[in-house]
């Protein structure tokens, strides 16, 4: 590599926003300012947003489509026409591959975690993928044989369609559901597997996310709805009907939250209840909007408004969108300072549960041969540790134990804003017990020496600029 | 190399013995080319379509009929490439986490390329019919996408199983890709093969029936056939020059006898012939000898699933191999996931008799 290269990467090495860090054991991906675990929550929730309003939509289309072939409703028929194009030209063009997409983005995000749930669930992830081929073959024939198919025959393909992607839904909320409630699950123990799908709030979470599957694909029906002209009043109607019968059973919702949350762990309910201010405002903000939204609706069945502005139904969807966003948001944000309850921290570190499991970046192993044993990519190249200085070493100390959660300077969650007013024996004592001062910290995973390390470093970010 | 640079196979354990996941994974790969084979491929001749000067009419059918098929084929290619992206996690993640770091801007521009492409198929298809005539710039910039993405993909899986080559790699921060250790010859010989499946689909869909028109028809059979048969000779020389290009000791191990070069002459063999009935069939469009080259073709990717593997393994040997990692089965979720395998063929059976009487026709809500 040319010397003008060489000096970039010095440039953006000392920059600390440098693309890459490194995480236990991998190099690891971190987009500047954004910062990975930002990324991962945002391409998560657009995803599961939309493969949630595809579930719903299945359901839809197969109850529309079978009323409006009893009732000869040929002007419904051409409705579910052009909703079943929108599924297949927004949920299945950008679902489909931001699915995908997830995987990719925390492969190189947090690879560790990722290879741990891969191991755990393979084979319920490749039941889930046999049931998306069954989706992508469904939903392309449905919505171009609406001429060629026979009525019942077509009318079948939508309830194959709403089937399938139903399964996907069950199947992909045990994954979910488990890494923040994990219940008796235990590394390797038999039926392991079982244990973790059934989690205790599987069966809460499954259904609320069906029923808000439903109640999206209400809201996408009403914005269609809203935007399409030449739809006759009548067929306006049902299908507005249709939409806000739809969305009723979100009612439950709040029963099912409050199902989750009492077999959450009681570390998250903290959060939820006070413990962190972020997570407090999300769920605010997310039970805001859910209340709006089952108020506009309720209040709409009530008055019999079944033509909604472009206006009202632009609000609906953006209301499902941040009431949705937030509440997956607050999912993702109680379950620290674990990516995995109990068994792995965010920082790919694991807990003492798998101790003699884990035999390079257990928390265990760490806090004895000191987090840069179990982070090479962390160390210059061609250096050992010995040869580092203190600032070199709390630099590699900070990329290897800190950097997947924290930017240095500057973006999503920037230490130097942080620390600005600290001192070094400040930072020094915080790194004792931040785990117990701050519950979303996890345990410093190192040694003594490598505290007094990233303590140099550290300092290096406050206003004093030294101890 | 730093073998500490290397990352400890999971903690977990492979759920099943390494032997079905390996089968699972070559297999499904296979499939996935297939499709995305038929994206790229039949993309490729709507290019080359927009560019000829005689038969413009029939070529725009035919563009138009693959135009609508184009969004399905890539949507299946990419769902079906879900699965080896899952167990090529459980038998190398270690290695394959570590690939995608070291090329990670490259490797999440897969995702929007991809996203932008799959547009680009729907703005493609309605300009057709509203101006029943195709440039070749759209044509032209979507074929670049597709060769952008596969050229990200062969760099990631020879990244792989050359672990030596990480450190200097890991000097760009994720924004290079690799090109050392023959990934250009990979590369072009993907190409041609992906090509190949594509001139096949444009070749069936003539002689199924999906292009309504006959003229229109009888071009796309011949055109499928002639350009399968060019890019099938052309993997072939490609193919070789990969292999003159490997490093000696992995060229050893191919052509050294043992499964890999029985799976790499199976391969071979099998894309020769699929070229000499491709030849046979380029004038009387033979059903027959369309029938068997597919199915031979097919056969020739998946053994060059299992040839690509057996490479791997063979280069990864010194640091790693698949019967040291501890395997810790999970019988029950193995069953259900057959189980659901089966349930999704009948799904998938019972779908295309469902929307039998389907037949494509140059409207304008397709």
């Amino acid at each position: 590599m040319g010397r003008k290269n060489s000096v970039g990467i010095e440039a953006l090495k000392k920059s600390h926003t440098a693309l890459g860090v490194i995480t236990v054991e991998y190099p690891a991906f971190n987009l500047p300012i954004v910062g990975g675990s930002l990324l991962i929550a945002a391409i998560a929730i657009f995803h599961v947003f939309i493969a949630q309003f595809s579930v719903g939509s299945g359901v839809l289309l197969a109850f529309g489509e079978r009323r409006a072939n009893r009732e000869g409703d040929a002007d419904t028929i051409a409705f579910l026409r052009k909703y079943s194009y929108a599924v297949l030209l927004i949920p299945y063009v950008v679902g489909t591959i931001t699915g995908v997409g997830i995987w990719f983005v925390i492969s190189v995000v947090h690879p560790r975690a990722l290879s741990a749930m891969i191991h755990l669930f393979v084979w319920a992830w490749a039941a889930e993928w046999t049931m998306f081929v069954v989706d992508i073959a469904a939903i392309y024939l449905y919505a171009h044989t609406w001429d060629r198919a026979r009525p019942a025959a077509h009318n079948a393909i939508a309830w194959i369609f709403a089937g399938s992607s139903t399964v996907t839904l069950i199947l992909i909320n045990g994954i979910l559901s488990f890494m923040l409630t994990p219940g008796g699950w235990q590394p390797l123990a038999e039926h392991g597997f079982w244990t973790a799908f059934f989690n205790p709030s599987f069966w809460p979470t499954t259904l609320a996310r069906f029923f808000v599957s439903l109640a999206l694909a209400g809201a996408g029906a009403i914005a269609l709805l809203a935007i399409a002209r030449n739809i006759p009043s009548a067929t306006r109607e049902k299908m507005t009907k249709l939409a806000y019968t739809l969305m009723l059973p979100t009612l439950l919702c709040p029963v099912l939250l409050a199902w989750t949350f009492l077999v959450m762990p009681q570390q998250s309910q903290q959060f939820v209840m006070g413990g962190a201010v972020a997570m407090m405002m999300f769920l605010a903000v997310g039970a805001v909007c859910f209340a709006i939204l089952a108020l506009a609706a309720l209040i709409a069945m009530v008055r019999r408004e079944y033509t909604p502005s472009v206006l009202a139904a632009s609000l609906l969807c953006l209301f499902a969108f941040l009431s949705y966003a937030s509440f997956e948001f607050v999912r993702e944000g109680v379950r620290k300072p674990y990516v995995i309850e109990g068994f792995m921290y965010s920082t790919g570190v694991t807990t003492p549960l798998a101790k003699g499991l884990d035999r390079r970046a257990n928390l265990t192993l760490l806090s004895e041969r000191g987090v840069l044993s179990a982070a090479p990519w962390a160390v210059p190249a061609g250096k050992k540790i010995s040869e580092l200085d203190p600032m070199g070493k709390g630099r590699a100390v900070f990329v290897a134990a800190c950097a997947v959660c924290h930017q240095s300077r500057t973006g999503y969650n920037a230490l130097q804003p942080l620390v600005r007013y600290w001192t070094g024996p400040m930072i020094r004592s915080y790194l004792d017990t931040m785990h117990e001062q701050k519950p979303m910290m996890p345990p410093f995973p190192g040694t003594d020496d490598e505290k007094d390390a990233l303590t140099v470093f550290v300092t290096s970010l406050t206003q004093r600029g030294s101890p | 190399m730093n073998p500490e640079l290397i990352p400890s196979p999971d903690m977990l354990g492979i759920p099943a013995k390494p032997l079905p996941v390996l089968v699972l994974m070559n297999v499904t790969l296979a499939a996935h080319w297939i499709f995305i084979g038929g994206a790229f491929g039949a993309t490729c001749i709507v290019l080359l379509n927009t560019l000829r000067r005689t038969h413009q009419d029939a070529a725009a059918k035919i563009n138009h009929t693959i135009l609508i098929f184009l969004p399905f084929t890539l949507s299946m290619g990419v769902t079906l490439g879900i699965a080896p992206l899952l167990f090529v996690q459980i038998l190398y993640g270690n290695f394959f986490y570590s690939a995608n770091v070291l090329i990670a801007m490259w490797w999440l521009l897969i995702i929007p390329l991809v996203i932008g492409n799959m547009y680009l198929f729907y703005v493609a298809k309605n300009h057709l019919q509203a101006r029943e005539r195709l440039g070749p710039a759209l044509p032209a910039i979507m074929v670049a996408v597709f060769v952008v993405v596969a050229s990200t993909l062969v760099s990631n899986a020879t990244l792989i199983q050359t672990p030596q080559a990480w450190e200097s790699v890991w000097r760009f921060h994720g924004a290079a890709l690799f090109f050392g250790d023959a990934v250009v010859p990979r590369l072009l010989f993907a190409l041609f093969g992906l090509l190949t499946v594509g001139a096949m689909f444009v070749a069936w869909m003539g002689k199924t029936g999906l292009i309504s028109d006959e003229e229109a028809a009888g071009h796309a059979v011949g055109v499928g056939l002639q350009t399968a048969l060019a890019s099938a000779l052309l993997q072939v020389v490609a193919g070789g020059g990969w292999i003159v290009s490997l490093p000696a000791d992995q060229r050893r191990t191919l052509l050294g006898g043992g499964p890999i070069t029985l799976f790499a002459a199976g391969a071979t063999t099998a894309m020769i012939v699929t070229a000499v009935l491709l030849f046979a069939a380029r004038n009387s469009h033979s059903r027959a000898a369309m029938s068997a080259g597919t199915i031979l073709y097919s056969f020739a990717l998946v053994a060059i699933a299992f040839a690509r593997d057996g490479l791997r393994q063979a280069t990864l040997a010194p640091y790693f191999k698949l019967s040291d990692v501890a395997v810790n089965p999970q019988w029950g979720p193995f069953v259900l996931f057959l189980v659901f395998l089966a349930i999704a063929c009948g799904a998938v059976m019972a779908l295309v008799r469902l929307a039998r009487p389907a037949r494509i026709k140059h409207d304008s809500n397709s």
